[in-house]
C-alpha cells in the first residue's frame, strides 16, 4: 500500500473542506481526482504530501504518517504543483543540475529525452521562461528521478496540445509499467480517462465515489423512455430527469446491468446510454 | 502640474462624463486592501484627531508617526495594484492613481498649512518642501517600481541632514526665492514626468519578475554575482533560502549587504565632500554606525520575510518531519547571520573607532534575533500584519540606537532587553509551525 487514508479531516475557519475521507492507494493505480472549483482537491493533495496536518483521520505513505515523512520516503515522491514552484533566478539547465545533484535514482536519459522532445529552453532563466515551459520543466523535474508515487495537481493547464499529447503518452508509459502510483488532477476529464483507472470523485468535502473507473462509467447511466413518465421507478437511483416533448430521459447512478432485464419488462423500448466521464461528472455535479 | 490633470477632470466634471468610480476603486484598494491596514489607518487618523482636539502631545506624536509609517504602504500597494494586467486594462486607472496621489498631497498642505495658521508668525517658505518630500517618498517608488529609490533617497537625506555644513547651508538658502523655485520646479517636473512616462505601454510588456535573490532587493542584477550566490550545498536549503545555502553563497550576500552603507558613504563622500573636512572623519559619524548595523539587519530580515514563505518549497526535499523545519530553518538562519557578522566585524574593525564595535555588536546580533525570532513567530499570518510588525519594530529600533548613542551602558542594558523575547517568540514559533500548512504560505513580493 503506497497511500492510506482512515477518516481525514481538514477544517479551514469552522468550514469542513474534507470530511472524512478513507481511501488507499496502491502500486499501479492511476487514480483521477474530480471536483468542482474549490472541492478541496488541492487541499487533499497537499495533505497526503504533509503540507498541512490533518485536523480529524490521518493519512499515510509507506505505513509513515504523511507529516513524519523521511527522507528516503521523500525521494520517492514527484510533485507538479498548480504554481510552479521553480528557482526563478536558475536558468533551466542550473535547476535540473540542481535537482540531479542531490536526488537519487535520477534518470539523465529520461530527462535529456523529455527536454528535447518538449524543446525546453535549457539556457534561459526560469523568470524569463513562458509560463508552459516553466510548466514542462516541473514536470521533468518530478519525473527524472523514478518517483513510486505521482501526484499531480492541474499539471496541464498551461500546456500546448503537442506538450499536452506527449505528456498523457510519458503518464502511459509509467503507468503501464504497472511499479508507481499517480494521482492526477485535472479539468481536462478526457485527459484523465485515457490514463485513469481509478477515479475519486470529491464532492462537498466527501469522496462522492471511489472505485474503478470502469465501475463508474457502468453504474452512472443514462436512460431513454420513448414515454412521458408519470413516475420514477422506485429501483433507480435518479440523479436527474429531463423530459424532451413525449420522451423522458433518466441519468442514474449505481446502476447495475441485470436491471435492465426488469425494466424492460415495463417499458420494452428503454434504451441504455453509457457516458463519458466528463459527462458523468457534469451529471453528478449539477 | 495641477493645470495639466485636473483640467481635463474639471471638463469632464462639467460635461458630466466623470465617473468617481475608479476613484473610489483605486483609493479602497490602496489604503484598505484589508482589515488590518484599514484598521491601522483609522486608528492614526485617531490618535491624529484625539492629539489635536485635546492638545496632548502623545496621541499627536503616535498619530503623525503612524500616518507616516503608513505612508509608506502607498508605494507598495500601488506597485502591487500597477503589476496586474487586469486593473492596468481598467478605465481611468493611471489618472486615478495620480488624482488620488494629488489629493493626498493637497490634504498634507492643508494640515500643514492649517498647523501655520496656529503659528504667532506664520511663514509659508515650507509648504514646498513639504510637496518635494512627498513627491520624493511616492513617485521615484511607484515609477521604477522598488524601493530602492526610497532607500537611496532616506540614506542620502540623513546625510545631507547629519553634515553641520550642509545644514548651515539650507537654514541660510531655505526661504530665498531662488531655491524655492528650485524645488517647486522639481516637484513639477516630477509629478510631469509621471503623467507622461509613467505606465506608458512601452514599459508595460516585460512581466516583472519574481526577486529571490539579495542583490535584487536593491534592483542590482549582476550575473557573475548571481553566479556565486546560486552555490547550493544541500537541496533542501537552496529551495529554502531561494538562493544557494553553501557558506560561499553566504558570504557573497553578506559582503554585498554589509559593504553597501560604507560604499555609499565614500561615494557621498565624494559627491558632497569639502576639503575642510577629511573624508576619514565620515566613518566615525552616528549615522554611518547606525547605518552600518542596520543596513546588514534590514537585508537579513527581509531575507528571512522570504525564508518563512518558502517552507512548503523546501518540505518536500528536507529530510526529516515537521519538527526538524524550524531546527532546519535556524540552521540556515544562523549560517547567514554568522557570515553577516564576520563581514559586519571586519568593516568594524577596519573603519569604526575600537570603544563602539562591542556596543554596537551586542546591539546589532541582539536586534537581529528578536527580528528574525518575530519573523518565525509571524509565519503563515497576514502579510501586512506580519511585514507592519516587523517594520514597525526595525523603526523602534533605529530610533533607540539614536536616543542611546554615546552610552554604551544603556546600549548593552538594551541589547539584554532585546534579547529576552526570544526564548518566548522561539518557543510560540516551533509550536506554531508544527502545525502549520504550509501550502497556504505564499511567497509575496514587498521589494
Amino acid at each position: 500500500m503506497i497511500i492510506a487514508m482512515d477518516a481525514l479531516v481538514r477544517t479551514f475557519n469552522q468550514h469542513k473542506v474534507l470530511n472524512g475521507l478513507t481511501a488507499h492507494i496502491k502500486r499501479g493505480d492511476v487514480v483521477a481526482l474530480l471536483g468542482k472549483n474549490g472541492a478541496g482537491k488541492s487541499t487533499l493533495l497537499h495533505t497526503i504530501l504533509g503540507f498541512g496536518v490533518p485536523d480529524g483521520g490521518e493519512v499515510k505513505l509507506w505505513q509513515t504518517p504523511s507529516i513524519a515523512l523521511t527522507q528516503q520516503q521523500k525521494q520517492h515522491i514527484g510533485f507538479v504543483p498548480q504554481q510552479d514552484e521553480l528557482l526563478e533566478q536558475l536558468t533551466g539547465a542550473e535547476q535540473l543540475k540542481l535537482f540531479s545533484k542531490f536526488r537519487t535514482h535520477w534518470d539523465q536519459a529520461c530527462c535529456d529525452r523529455l527536454v528535447d522532445s518538449w524543446k525546453i529552453p535549457l539556457n534561459t532563466r526560469i523568470s524569463k521562461m513562458s509560463l508552459g515551459e516553466r510548466q514542462k520543466l516541473s514536470i521533468v523535474l518530478a519525473l527524472c528521478h523514478q518517483p513510486e508515487l505521482l501526484i499531480l495537481d492541474e499539471p496541464v493547464a498551461s500546456l500546448d496540445p503537442m506538450a499536452r499529447r506527449q505528456f498523457l503518452a510519458e503518464l502511459i508509459d509509467i503507468a503501464a509499467e504497472q511499479q508507481r502510483a499517480i494521482i492526477f488532477s485535472s479539468h481536462i476529464v478526457s485527459d484523465m480517462e485515457r490514463i485513469a483507472n481509478q477515479v475519486w470523485l470529491l464532492k462537498n468535502g466527501e469522496l462522492a465515489f471511489q472505485g474503478p473507473l470502469d465501475d463508474l462509467k457502468e453504474s452512472v447511466v443514462r436512460l431513454h423512455f420513448p414515454q412521458t413518465l408519470t413516475e420514477v421507478p422506485t429501483e433507480l437511483t435518479l440523479v436527474r430527469r429531463q423530459q424532451l416533448g413525449n420522451s423522458t430521459t433518466l441519468t442514474v447512478q449505481d446502476w447495475q446491468p441485470g436491471q435492465l432485464a426488469s425494466l424492460q419488462a415495463s417499458y420494452p423500448a428503454i434504451q441504455v446510454e453509457y457516458l463519458s466521464l466528463e459527462e458523468i461528472f457534469l451529471e453528478l455535479n449539477r | 502640474m495641477t493645470r495639466s490633470l485636473s483640467l481635463p477632470l474639471a471638463s469632464r466634471w462639467f460635461a458630466g462624463t466623470w465617473s468617481w468610480q475608479p476613484l473610489l476603486a483605486v483609493t479602497q484598494a490602496v489604503f484598505w486592501p484589508s482589515r488590518w491596514l484599514a484598521m491601522a489607518w483609522l486608528l492614526a487618523i485617531g490618535l491624529l484627531l484625539v492629539g489635536i482636539v485635546s492638545n496632548a502631545g502623545l496621541p499627536l506624536i503616535s498619530g503623525i508617526v503612524g500616518l507616516l509609517s503608513l505612508h509608506l504602504s502607498i508605494p507598495i500597494q500601488i506597485n502591487n495594484l500597477t503589476s496586474r494586467k487586469s486593473w492596468l486594462l481598467l478605465p481611468h486607472f493611471k489618472s486615478s492613481l495620480l488624482i488620488l496621489l494629488l489629493i493626498l498631497l493637497a490634504l498634507w498642505l492643508l494640515v500643514i498649512t492649517g498647523m501655520t495658521l496656529k503659528a504667532a508668525s506664520p511663514s509659508w517658505f515650507h509648504l514646498p518642501y513639504v510637496a518635494l518630500l512627498f513627491s520624493l517618498v511616492m513617485l521615484p517608488t511607484i515609477y521604477v517600481r522598488h524601493l530602492w529609490p526610497l532607500l537611496a533617497e532616506i540614506v542620502l537625506l540623513m546625510v545631507i541632514v547629519m553634515r553641520p555644513d550642509s545644514r548651515t547651508w539650507l537654514v541660510e538658502h531655505r526661504s530665498s526665492a531662488w531655491f524655492i523655485s528650485l524645488v517647486i520646479a522639481m516637484t513639477v517636473l516630477m509629478w510631469l514626468w509621471m503623467k507622461y512616462r509613467w505606465l506608458h505601454p512601452a514599459r508595460r510588456v516585460r512581466d516583472d519578475a519574481k526577486r529571490t535573490s539579495v542583490f535584487a532587493l536593491y534592483g542590482i542584477e549582476i550575473p557573475w554575482l548571481l553566479r556565486l550566490t546560486r552555490r547550493p550545498a544541500s537541496l533542501a536549503g537552496t529551495m529554502l533560502l531561494g538562493d544557494g545555502d553553501s557558506w560561499v553563497a553566504s558570504l557573497v550576500r553578506a559582503t554585498w549587504a554589509t559593504w553597501l552603507a560604507p560604499a555609499t558613504f565614500w561615494l557621498i563622500s565624494i559627491l558632497f565632500g569639502s576639503p575642510d573636512k577629511p573624508s576619514s572623519r565620515l566613518w566615525s559619524e552616528q549615522t554611518f554606525l547606525v547605518l552600518l548595523t542596520l543596513c546588514p539587519l534590514f537585508t537579513l530580515s527581509a531575507q528571512q520575510q522570504k525564508l518563512s514563505q518558502r517552507l512548503g518549497r523546501c518540505w518536500l526535499v528536507l529530510g526529516g518531519c515537521r519538527q526538524t523545519m524550524y531546527g532546519f530553518a535556524e540552521r540556515v538562519y544562523f549560517q547567514e547571520l554568522l557570515a553577516y557578522l564576520a563581514m559586519t566585524l571586519v568593516l568594524m574593525l577596519l573603519l569604526v573607532p575600537y570603544p563602539m564595535i562591542v556596543p554596537l555588536l551586542c546591539y546589532g546580533i541582539s536586534a537581529t534575533l528578536l527580528l528574525c525570532y518575530l519573523i518565525f513567530a509571524l509565519a503563515g499570518q497576514h502579510f501586512w500584519w506580519s511585514i507592519s510588525a516587523n517594520l514597525l519594530l526595525l523603526l523602534a529600533l533605529l530610533v533607540a540606537i539614536d536616543f542611546l548613542w554615546a552610552m554604551p551602558q544603556l546600549i548593552y542594558l538594551t541589547s539584554l532587553a532585546l534579547v529576552l523575547p526570544v526564548y518566548s517568540l522561539r518557543r510560540y514559533g516551533k509550536a506554531r509551525w508544527l502545525n502549520m500548512d504550509y501550502s497556504q504560505l505564499k511567497p509575496k513580493q514587498l521589494l
